[in-house]
């Protein structure tokens, strides 16, 4: 506490005009606060209106009382939400496992709720360029955010930009989707029927 | 004149020279014999540690956390694994974000994605966060990679052997995997281009090998997942009119239709190619006339994405091939 702060104390003290910032430093350090019960009994004793018992730990007091004080205008959020957890503890008696499948589900259901899908949007004037967020790969490999565009080719123009947004957003979930739905055996069964647009010659 | 007596060799010398010679010979001969025999050996050592991997990885009991890495992203996996009953059991769950999982339960996988109906399908390969060559078969992965068996070193905490698994030529890309020394589990994978450049890589932060498989697997028995159905390979189609002319060495269409793309109404004539490592699609989309395509180039971690406009068709690849592959791949297809 500097004596420059005591200074200013001193003169809100004596009624001249705070600057505010002795006000806050007050609320703040309760070493000065003790300053400034000391002040204040020190000018009563100066102007002789000490009363016939002191009480010293007035601050402490004064503290206590306002503890007390029932809160009107914001109430305490942490102890409400304390007191919130507590008594629901013992009710779900076992915590429930952030793994079990069913649970995942739920919360799943409800992110779909929350999240936009670009391409869905049946409105005539696209207004959504921006890609599809958190949508699949499960694996996160491939998601339309993270899509760089690769310098060599040119940037979209703003003209096309959404409706080609949405293809390519369009193509990668496809992506994904035949990912999702491949089978290790599949070149066995598809030898015989060989495509005959697919060739692979030997080079 | 030449003294020709000079170039006569004296048939004492003539012998020790050749004896130096054959002696000098049959040193490089052994030289070059434990060089290959040394290779050979290497080569099926790495071949052994990546039994052991696939082994380990479909067999054993373990918990594993890790993070996948790409480009600036970074996202937390944890991993339950087991065998119950004889089965294969997992649980591969995101730790960021809406919840993603997906659950092993023998042959059959379900996903549980937000903005999706929850499924479940038979025999397929799935589709996480996991490298597919953990799962490969060996013989497959030999066909278009080699193995090199690289030094020891220090990995989660753990001692760990490093393998190199190199593509054979350029049109595809190189995976580096360390694996534990004692089990043979992963614990670091990176997909790298032929300039060493690392473009996706798996980190494993926790590991823990148990005797019993973990309790929350014993929870997919009673948890109330949809039924499995069975994917009908689709019919191969006829009646097209392109073709691709070149398609990297080892790569194979695994798939062949036209479907509605996904969550739109334009038909497109798809094919999925692989080498049993990587797998990509090739989607031919037809043009109105007065369409016309804007070419567009993207990637993101090893995944590259690729539109071009051929003829009156958009022409898209998307998959973990190097950019070069796709444009090359896109370039030759061709009308009849």
């Amino acid at each position: 506490m500097s004596s420059k702060t005591k200074e200013n104390l001193s003169a809100l003290i004596d009624g001249q005009p705070d600057n505010q910032k002795t006000m806050e430093k007050l609320k703040q350090d309760p070493k000065l606060v003790e300053c400034f019960g000391r002040y204040h009994l020190i000018g009563d004793a100066m102007r002789n209106e000490l009363p016939a018992q002191l009480n010293l730990d007035i601050a402490d007091k004064i503290a206590q009382a306002i503890e007390k004080e029932p809160v009107v205008l914001a109430p305490n959020a942490k102890q409400t939400a304390n007191n919130e957890s507590a008594t629901d503890k013992p009710k779900s008696g076992k915590v429930v496992s952030l793994f079990r499948p069913a649970m995942q589900y739920g919360l799943a259901a409800s992110f779909a709720a929350a999240l936009v899908v670009g391409f869905q949007t049946e409105e005539p004037e696209v207004h959504v360029p921006q890609p599809v967020l958190q949508t699949f790969p499960i694996g996160g490999s491939l998601d339309p955010v993270s899509m760089q565009q690769v310098e060599a080719y040119p940037s979209i123009s703003s003209n096309e930009a959404a409706l080609q947004r949405q293809r390519i957003n369009a193509y990668i979930m496809d992506h994904a989707q035949q990912l999702k739905t491949r089978q290790y055996n599949t070149t066995e069964s598809l030898k015989d029927g060989q495509p005959e647009q697919v060739t692979n010659p030997a080079n | 004149m030449v003294n020709l007596n000079k170039l006569q060799i004296q048939p004492t010398k003539f012998i020790t020279l050749f004896t130096a010679l054959f002696d000098w010979g049959r040193k490089c001969l052994t030289l070059v014999l434990v060089f290959f025999s040394g290779q050979i050996w290497a080569q099926s050592d790495a071949n052994a540690w990546i039994e052991k991997m696939h082994h380990a990885t479909k067999t054993l009991n373990y918990e594993m956390s890790f993070v996948i890495v790409h480009n600036d992203k970074a996202e937390p996996w944890r991993w339950f694994h087991g065998t119950i009953d004889d089965q294969e059991r997992e649980i591969i769950t995101a730790l960021n974000g809406p919840g993603q999982q997906l659950i092993r339960k023998g042959d059959t996988l379900t996903y549980l994605q937000p903005e999706q109906t929850a499924y479940s399908i038979k025999d397929t390969v799935s589709h996480g966060p996991l490298p597919e060559i953990l799962r490969a078969p060996t013989e497959q992965i030999e066909i278009s990679y080699d193995f090199h068996l690289m030094g020891k070193s220090r990995i989660a905490g753990l001692p760990a052997r490093m393998l190199r698994v190199i593509a054979k030529d350029a049109a595809r890309y190189d995976y580096w995997l360390w694996v534990h020394e004692e089990t043979g589990l992963l614990l670091k994978s990176a997909i790298v281009t032929k300039d060493n450049q690392v473009l996706e890589q798996l980190q494993v932060t926790y590991l823990q090998v148990t005797h019993e498989a973990s309790e929350i697997l014993h929870e997919i028995h009673q948890a109330d997942l949809p039924e499995a159905f069975t994917i009908k390979n689709s019919a191969p189609i006829k009646s097209v009119d392109w073709q691709i002319t070149w398609v990297p060495v080892g790569f194979e269409p695994v798939k062949v239709d036209r479907h509605y793309l996904f969550g739109s109404r334009e038909l497109v004539d798809y094919v999925m190619l692989s080498d049993g490592v990587v797998w990509f699609s090739v989607y031919l989309r037809r043009l109105d006339n007065e369409e016309g395509v804007a070419p567009a180039a993207l990637s993101s971690g090893a995944n590259s994405y690729l539109t071009k406009q051929i003829n009156q068709a958009e022409v898209t690849v998307i998959g973990k091939i190097p950019l070069q592959t796709a444009e090359k791949l896109i370039s030759s297809i061709r009308w009849d």
